[in-house]
């Protein structure tokens, strides 16, 4: 079944980079067909990897290999079948869907015994140890050799100069050929701070590292450094990261931070390292600069954290795995600047293997993370799953009744859930059909932002409808949104108010709308992504989600404000370029609308056109509008337009929770954010839709769960919650949410 | 403090050139043809139609006007009746025996008459409406001599196109074709009442 759906997301990712390279980059097909290909066998070999069949150990190019030739001969079988079964006279769909039945077990036998075959298990066992005369020391320097014999003796001699007596240095042999071995154990047999790890033959500087570790682990070393025999890493520096220990688990001696230097490199070996620290950065999130570096210093419980056999890089990949792993599992983490020469003496190791191994190792370890995640949010998944559950099932029961409005409806086969298309949905999909054009006099598209609209385009790009590409859309976005309330909120309350957040935001009554082809649950992904990147110091994510939520709703810009409530917070603790990046998000919102105001004055000759429409639409804004909006209330009834009672309710509803939510502990700035959404809607002179555009007011949310503290309260809101929340649904085409 | 101003400027520039660049590319534009009924939109709801000519087939042309109504969007007279059409619906209020015969044989008949009477209400309607699902089709060429446009107003059948002159953007004549009428007409050009 893993491979299966594997298989199901492998076509989903081919159909996307096909379909974004043909479409947006104008590339040619057969290349967007091949690029396609290409990153799906990735995508598909990294789950494999990590998911379908677990396997861990052995070379990733190998494997990867392997499993693209079983890919190439599953395609071939499929070919195959397909061509029989056409002329023979089934129709092409069909004829498709039997030939991946009869190719799915050739690849899936092929990727078991074949390209994730087990590999026999690596045993650590060195061939003999000459250990150092101290026990139970504070620091462990590893120094994995080969061929390094001019530079052993030298680099020791430096060492022992600058540790200090409980410190030892461990040379771990891979059975150089130059005799690097013998010369460490006659250094070893003079001096008792030196220990000697031979093992057998070349394979690896991760393995020859793990061994290490688990040695100095054994003999009971507080601290572990490691750094390279060939003096681009300075021994003299090796004091200063032990001190660093002192307030770190993890200390990385870093060539780009203020103030580090990495001196003697190449053009192309610059470029290689720089790029691949920025793309281990990007792909992992992980807030270390050199990230491929290998001086560092591990604090003995950072390294117990960890479970070594699962480590499975040999080559520089294993700089990468150890830290992230580390970080992983919440080590504070340090870097200091040091000054790297490249080798002075001897051949260096990086080959092109090594490097592809690293790039294939970054996203493996980026995969395995998002399904350990998965996996610890699987009861936020299953209440989005039953709070979905009830949206759908109220939705397509009205549309079997055809109700209310029985001439409106489509066949339920040919298009179910099309309710979830209505109101808003059909302008989006015009402007995903079409772009921005302004029609004189009538009702125009420029009133609907356009990060959504461009969302759609792409997916219907891939072959969905515009109505399957919305629901998928907003489902999934709102999944990722719930997880992302949820770690955000976690940082704002105690664990139980959180998870309580998470349910009520699934089982709010007017959440049907998160469902819909609307922007609200794209947005309200983006803006708790925004704020959990914010605490978390990712100041260039916060900037993306910040941009991606303007440019999907304008309430998207009203949360610069507790981004930079946070940047604000946390000034004194951050370095130079993050308090650039900092302010950089807290301005990317309005870049984002004034990127719309100048796209609108270029396309429709008017940067203020979303006003002027939302004109047409009933909507404008006055220093009065608030009075406006209550006289029309007021004659609500008389004007047939109780409806308006639902908006106005769920505004008082919204701010009450509010409130609330303050008594929750949740920041000021968030609370400030949330009451512009609810309230400022109110000057355009309606209450209409302020339901909806309260969706995006998070704090709401917390005040709810904060209401919903004593169980059995709980028990009933939750039950209440669900029972609006298909009512809602059921009525979405009575009045426009 | 320098230093951080300048970062903090140049992302939100990059921020800014991203987002751009993001609508530049991803969404798309209008067509020449969606622009141009744009601008029709326009200049039909500032005029109105009154007077046409309806030619069915190789017949002999029918002279009918055209009015505004309250509640309707046009009223159509003709000498065999009169045609009103409110929204999507369209109602004949007055027929003459013979009418009543050529309807049954032809049953879209009123829609026709409706869509060649030149009311600027129902091509407002049909232009705007078309214009939302889907793209719209502008030919250029040339009508009694003077250059002219040819715009599709439904291009499914029935298919119904409006032929507007080049220098006022004013329809000046209409082309109606089903699976059971082929008809054209001959619009006239008020300044004052009309529909």
């Amino acid at each position: 079944v893993r491979f299966a759906l594997v298989g199901g997301l492998g076509y989903g990712v081919n159909l996307a980079v096909y379909g974004g390279l043909t479409r947006f980059a104008g590339v040619d097909y057969a290349l967007a067909a091949t690029a396609a290909f290409t990153v799906a066998v990735v995508n598909n070999y990294l789950w494999n990897r990590t998911w379908t069949f677990r396997v861990f150990r052995g070379s990733p190019l190998g494997q990867g290999t392997r499993f693209l030739v079983v890919s190439l001969a599953g395609l071939a079988v499929d070919l195959v079948v397909l061509r029989l079964l056409v002329r023979s006279g089934v129709a092409a769909t069909p004829a498709q869907a039997v030939a991946v039945v009869v190719a799915m077990p050739v690849t899936f036998l092929g990727s078991k015994l074949w390209s994730f075959r087990p590999e026999p298990t690596f045993t650590a066992e060195p061939v003999y140890v000459i250990p150092p005369d101290l026990t139970s020391p504070r620091a462990v320097v590893c120094l994995p050799t080969y061929d390094e014999r001019e530079n052993l003796e030298p680099m020791i001699r430096a060492l022992l100069s600058v540790l200090g007596p409980r410190d030892v240095v461990l040379v771990v042999d891979d059975d150089s050929p130059d005799g690097t071995g013998e010369l460490a154990d006659a250094i070893a047999l003079r001096s008792p701070s030196v220990g000697v790890m031979h093992r057998t033959g070349k394979s690896g500087l991760g393995r020859a590292y793990l061994d290490a570790f688990r040695y100095a682990l054994d003999i009971g070393a507080e601290l572990v450094v490691q750094m390279d025999c060939d003096f681009s890493h300075d021994p003299n520096d090796v004091p200063r990261l032990i001190n660093a220990a002192a307030d770190a688990d993890l200390v990385v001696g870093s060539r780009y931070v203020a103030g580090g230097r990495a001196d003697g490199l190449t053009a192309a070996r610059r470029v290689l390292s720089r790029g691949g620290c920025a793309y281990a950065r990007l792909v992992l999130g992980a807030p270390v600069r050199d990230l491929t570096g290998g001086f560092k210093c591990h604090r003995r419980a950072s390294i117990e954290r960890i479970d070594l056999d699962r480590i499975s890089s040999s080559g520089y990949g294993f700089q990468i795995e150890t830290s992230f792993r580390e970080l992983e599992q919440g080590a504070r983490v340090a870097e200091i600047p040091i000054h790297f020469r490249e080798r002075a003496e001897g051949a260096s190791k990086m080959t092109g293997a090594i490097a592809f191994e690293a790039l294939l190792k970054v996203l493996q370890l980026r995969v395995e993370s998002v399904a350990a995640r998965l996996a610890r949010y699987g009861w936020i998944v299953r209440w989005w799953a039953l709070s979905r559950g009830i949206v759908f099932v109220s939705v397509l029961a009205v549309q079997a009744l055809r109700w209310p409005r029985p001439s409106w409806y489509p066949p339920i086969m040919s298009r179910p859930l099309a309710l979830l298309g209505a109101w808003d949905g059909r302008w989006y999909s015009i402007v995903a059909n079409r772009g921005y054009l302004v029609v004189p006099g009538r009702q125009s598209d420029t009133a609907f932002f356009p990060f959504y609209a461009v969302v759609l385009r792409l997916l219907h790009d891939c072959g969905l409808s515009y109505l399957a590409a919305g629901v998928l859309i907003g489902n999934l976005s709102f999944l990722v949104a719930l997880a992302a309330l949820y770690e955000l909120t976690s940082s704002w309350t105690d664990g139980p108010t959180a998870r309580r957040t998470v349910v009520y935001t699934a089982l709010f009554p007017f959440g049907f709308v998160f469902s819909m082809v609307y922007p609200e649950a794209v947005v309200l992904a983006a803006v708790a992504l925004a704020g959990v990147f914010a605490v978390r110091n990712r100041w260039t994510a916060c900037a993306v989600a910040l941009i991606c939520a303007t440019l999907a709703r304008p309430e998207g810009v009203f949360f610069a404000l507790p981004v930079a409530a946070v940047a604000l917070s946390r000034w004194q603790s951050l370095d130079r370029r993050d308090r650039g990046r900092a302010l950089a998000a807290f301005a990317a919102g309005p870049a984002a609308l004034a990127a719309i105001l100048v796209y609108l004055r270029e396309v429709v000759g008017d940067p203020l056109a979303f006003e002027r429409a939302q004109r047409e639409w009933g909507r404008w804004s006055s220093p009065n509008g608030i009075v406006r909006a209550v006289h029309e209330l007021w004659l609500a009834v008389s004007d047939g337009r109780e409806w308006l009672y639902r908006d106005a309710a769920f505004c008082l509803i919204y701010l009450g929770c509010l409130t609330l939510a303050l008594r929750a502990g949740v920041p000021k700035s968030w609370l400030v954010a949330g009451a512009l959404i609810v309230l400022l809607p109110l000057w355009s002179g309606t209450f209409t839709s302020d339901a909806r555009f309260g969706l995006l007011a998070l704090p709401v949310y917390c005040g709810i769960a904060y209401l919903a503290r004593r169980p059995w309260l709980d028990r009933i809101m939750r039950v209440g919650s669900g029972a609006l929340l298909a009512a809602g649904s059921a009525t979405i085409l009575v009045h426009w949410p | 403090v320098t230093r951080i101003l300048v970062r903090a400027l140049l992302g939100t520039a990059v921020a800014f050139v991203a987002a751009f660049g993001f609508l530049q590319f991803g969404l798309a534009r209008p067509s020449s043809g969606d622009r141009f009924a744009a601008r029709m939109v326009a200049v039909l709801a500032k005029t109105h139609g009154k007077r046409a000519e309806i030619t069915f087939g190789s017949g002999e042309p029918i002279a009918v006007h055209c009015t505004g109504r309250r509640h309707a969007v046009s009223a159509v007279q003709t000498a065999a009746g009169e045609i009103v059409a409110s929204g999507v619906h369209i109602v004949v209020v007055r027929e003459s025996a013979a009418r009543v015969v050529e309807a049954l044989k032809v049953p879209d008949l009123a829609a026709a008459e409706l869509d060649l009477a030149g009311s600027h209400a129902v091509y407002t309607r049909e232009l705007g409406s078309t214009l939302e699902r889907k793209s719209i089709i502008v030919r250029q060429g040339r009508y009694a001599g003077r250059a002219a446009y040819v715009i599709v107003l439904r291009p499914a059948r029935p298919r119904v196109e409006i032929v507007v002159s080049a220098r006022t953007l004013r329809p000046v004549a209409a082309r109606y074709r089903s699976a059971d009428l082929v008809a054209r007409s001959k619009l006239g050009l008020e300044g004052r009442g009309g529909c």
